[in-house]
């Protein structure tokens, strides 16, 4: 049997990648970074909304309630001020982000059981925020609301004086959160960056490594010796495969050790799963490859197919359920929406395969439809 | 003359880029096609939240109360189910994100005047969706609890009429719909120019570093400057045309507002061109290799996007994190977008942002053409 020549290739290979130092660190710096800033330094989590307060009532029951505002941690008072087209002021230089207006006689409203209005201005620009805001406060005012209510019902309708908040009112909500009890974002986060490495790895970087020796002509002299197409292709691909594991185990292994990111599920299952999906990818670049006859075409090509579908479509930044139905259809087409909600599911639900198989299903099918494709158009730029 | 001399150059770069016509289609038409996508994707509003109902009361009072679930429009009831392991399976598989269990005494308590405890259970995966539906949960059950005292105490003296709570009366300015598009649109132009800008002109100046044209451009009689400025005058042009798509896109087909000026927003735009083509230009300079160049604009943009305050507000990052986000040209950027397209603000209230990123942009070109001018000599 003739020796294989597969080795050769990837030795050749591995020599380029290691010689060009700088592109082997990044590739092993991106996700550090990317995995330092998501745990330090991004969250969505909405603390200390700066506020403007007009208090033109400043009763002990309003003082009571600015109080309530403050000590829940989300709002901090900015400024007090007594006219409104001071308080528009801040908004417009960005200084806060709500105004709390609290007319005269608001308290003696509110003590004999009329309806009162407590006025909420809201820059709304950042409307994520300002939903968020909106919320805070519509919680803190009802929480507010149901000391009162109970203190009249026991008052007036002479109800068992005895009974504990909890008990005079009709319906109390338990919510419980699984999967992310303390709701950190970075749990959500780390999986996504696992895929979104990859995907540039195994997408942008090896097609441009393809279409780089085209470009020069080096692939030329390779096709001329008895090296078999296969034997290149899987050769260039090996050493990539081999940096994609050590970026998953890097990744895996900052979120765990530095961040405590939990991993509730099997790792070996983590581990097939990022293979089968590298398995796709890297023939999604090999696809570039032959369909790029130029590097520059072959980075907006990738960067256009791999990039930012797996930035924006696969539920990493925004959740797919909340998408129009038709572009919900198309990230189905993206193969980070599978391998996102495998990771997903590996880390914090601790699913089986029980649950991802439909996923993993999906993610095999795509990495032998891009292996067949790229092999076929491989053929066909080098006969 | 000097000046014809820079003309030729600068009709040769054009002459190149229009016979890629692949290039070029992609610097029109992906940035119009992103733009769509991404102002569809890019939305943080949380409605129809998939849930599922394990009621164990099964009473017209029970009903009535998922029922007020349903018709808010946050929540879509997709599932009823009869256990505990079918809920959890449900969860699981990520086909619902929140359940509600109604206990078995849920209608006897309430006729009773006890309370009634309903558990609610939220995947907490997406945090940001999870701390906004349980937001609702909480809202929707007290509305509901409030109906229900106000109808145990109809015909007890005047107890109904003084069971009132204190509301909250929202008003919201610069983006009464509170839609998320509109934030996310201006963001998304200023994505879109830094990866056209930054990425087309460092791409072209490394290609021809690999072919080694760009060693033969220097023996020539051409001067650095007049190399670096021919390299940028196609892009300047090509982004000014994305830059004017992709806000017809914003203003017709997503409505978005423009309420500020627009020349000042042209204004401010070509400082931000600027810096990016100065980005582009660094990056060119210490890029050796295509790969090299890939990486190194990704390596520099996706955290300064993340930074920028374009997804994450500033405002949430930790005190220690903030001071980096100063030196991100995409943070006065925004600023100044989202303040001139839905505040409607002029230079009064954004001369801050702007000397900043001029400053900035001033001098990153700066290093960046001498760092050019280096490598040429």
């Amino acid at each position: 049997m003739k020796k294989s020549k597969i080795w050769p290739i990837t030795k050749k290979e591995f020599l380029h990648i290691v010689r060009d130092t700088r592109t082997l660190l990044i590739t092993f710096a991106l996700p550090v970074v990317m995995l330092i800033l998501y745990g330090y330094a991004l969250t969505f989590d909405i603390k200390n909304i700066p506020v403007v307060l007009r208090d033109m009532d400043n009763k002990p029951l309003t003082r009571q309630l600015v109080e309530k505002f403050k000590s829940s941690g989300y709002f901090v008072v900015a400024a007090r001020t007594d006219s409104f087209a001071s308080a528009e002021k801040y908004f417009l230089s960005g200084k806060a982000n709500m105004i709390i207006n609290i007319d005269q006689g608001f308290s003696g409203r509110v003590l004999s059981g009329r309806t009162s209005e407590l006025q909420i201005i809201v820059d709304g620009s950042d409307a994520n925020t300002a939903v968020v805001s909106i919320n805070y406060i519509n919680g803190i005012l009802r929480d507010f609301s149901k000391n009162i209510i109970l203190k009249t019902i026991r008052t007036s309708a002479g109800v068992n004086s005895r009974a504990g908040a909890d008990e005079l009112f009709p319906i109390n909500a338990k919510p419980r959160v699984w999967y992310n009890p303390e709701l950190k974002s970075m749990n959500f986060l780390v999986p996504g960056i696992i895929s979104m490495v990859l995907m540039i790895l195994g997408g942008l970087i090896t097609s441009l490594s393809i279409v780089g020796e085209k470009a020069k002509g080096t692939m030329e002299q390779l096709i001329a010796t008895s090296i078999k197409p296969y034997e290149l292709m899987i050769g260039k691909l090996l050493p990539y495969v081999l940096i994609g594991f050590c970026d998953v185990l890097l990744c895996v292994g900052v979120s765990v050790i530095v961040f405590n990111v939990p991993i509730k599920g099997s790792i070996f299952l983590l581990f097939v799963e990022s293979a089968i999906f590298m398995f796709g990818v890297l023939g999604m670049g090999m696809l570039i490859s032959t369909l790029a006859d130029r590097q520059e075409n072959a980075i907006i090509l990738g960067a256009f197919t791999t990039m930012l579908p797996s930035l924006l479509l696969s539920g990493f930044m925004f959740p797919i359920e909340n998408m129009p139905k038709i572009i919900q259809a198309v990230t189905y087409l993206v193969p980070a929406r599978y391998f996102f909600t495998i990771l997903r599911g590996i880390f914090l639900k601790g699913i089986g395969i029980a649950y991802l198989w439909p996923d993993t299903l999906m993610l095999c099918l795509f990495g032998v439809l891009m292996v067949f494709l790229a092999s076929r158009g491989f053929k066909r730029t080098l006969d | 003359m000097l000046d014809s001399r820079l003309f030729h150059l600068i009709k040769k770069e054009f002459i190149q880029l229009t016979r890629d016509k692949r290039l070029i289609g992609a610097v029109i038409i992906a940035p119009i096609l992103q733009l769509i996508i991404f102002g569809y994707v890019a939305t943080t509003d949380v409605r129809d939240i998939p849930t599922v109902v394990l009621d164990f009361n099964r009473t017209s009072a029970s009903r009535e109360f998922t029922e007020t679930f349903a018709n808010t429009g946050y929540f879509s009831i997709n599932y009823y189910v009869s256990n505990f392991e079918e809920e959890k399976a449900l969860l699981n598989s990520g086909k619902v994100k929140a359940a509600i269990n109604i206990p078995q005494d849920f209608a006897k308590d309430i006729k009773a005047g006890r309370s009634a405890e309903v558990q609610f259970v939220v995947d907490g995966a997406n945090s940001n969706s999870a701390s906004i539906i349980l937001g609702y949960i909480q809202g929707i059950t007290f509305d509901y609890s409030m109906k229900v005292l106000k109808d145990r105490f109809r015909n007890i003296g005047n107890v109904e009429d003084k069971i009132n709570i204190i509301n909250a009366k929202v008003r919201v300015f610069h983006n009464q719909t509170l839609s998320s598009t509109n934030y996310m649109i201006p963001g998304i132009i200023a994505m879109l120019l830094t990866l056209i800008t930054a990425v087309l002109t460092s791409i072209s100046i490394v290609k021809e570093k690999e072919y080694g044209t760009l060693e033969q451009l220097i023996v020539t009689p051409v001067k650095p400057y007049e190399l670096m400025v021919s390299k940028m005058a196609p892009y300047i042009i090509l982004s000014l045309i994305d830059v004017v798509l992709v806000m017809l896109v914003a203003v017709f087909w997503f409505k978005v507002p423009i309420l500020g000026s627009i020349p000042l927003l042209f204004a401010l735009i070509s400082i931000f061109l600027v810096t990016n083509l100065g980005l582009g230009l660094y990056i060119s300079t210490i890029s050796a290799n295509m790969q090299q160049t890939v990486l190194s604009v990704v390596f520099i943009m996706i955290p300064s996007m993340l930074l920028s305050g374009f997804i994450f507000p500033i405002a949430n990052m930790p005190a220690v994190i903030q001071p980096i986000t100063y030196l991100i040209p995409m943070r006065y950027f925004l600023t100044i977008v989202r303040g001139i397209f839905l505040k409607g603000i002029g230079i009064e209230y954004l001369w801050k942002d702007a000397l900043l990123l001029s400053l900035l942009g001033g001098l990153i070109f700066t290093m960046a053409a001498r760092k050019f001018r280096k490598k040429l000599e």
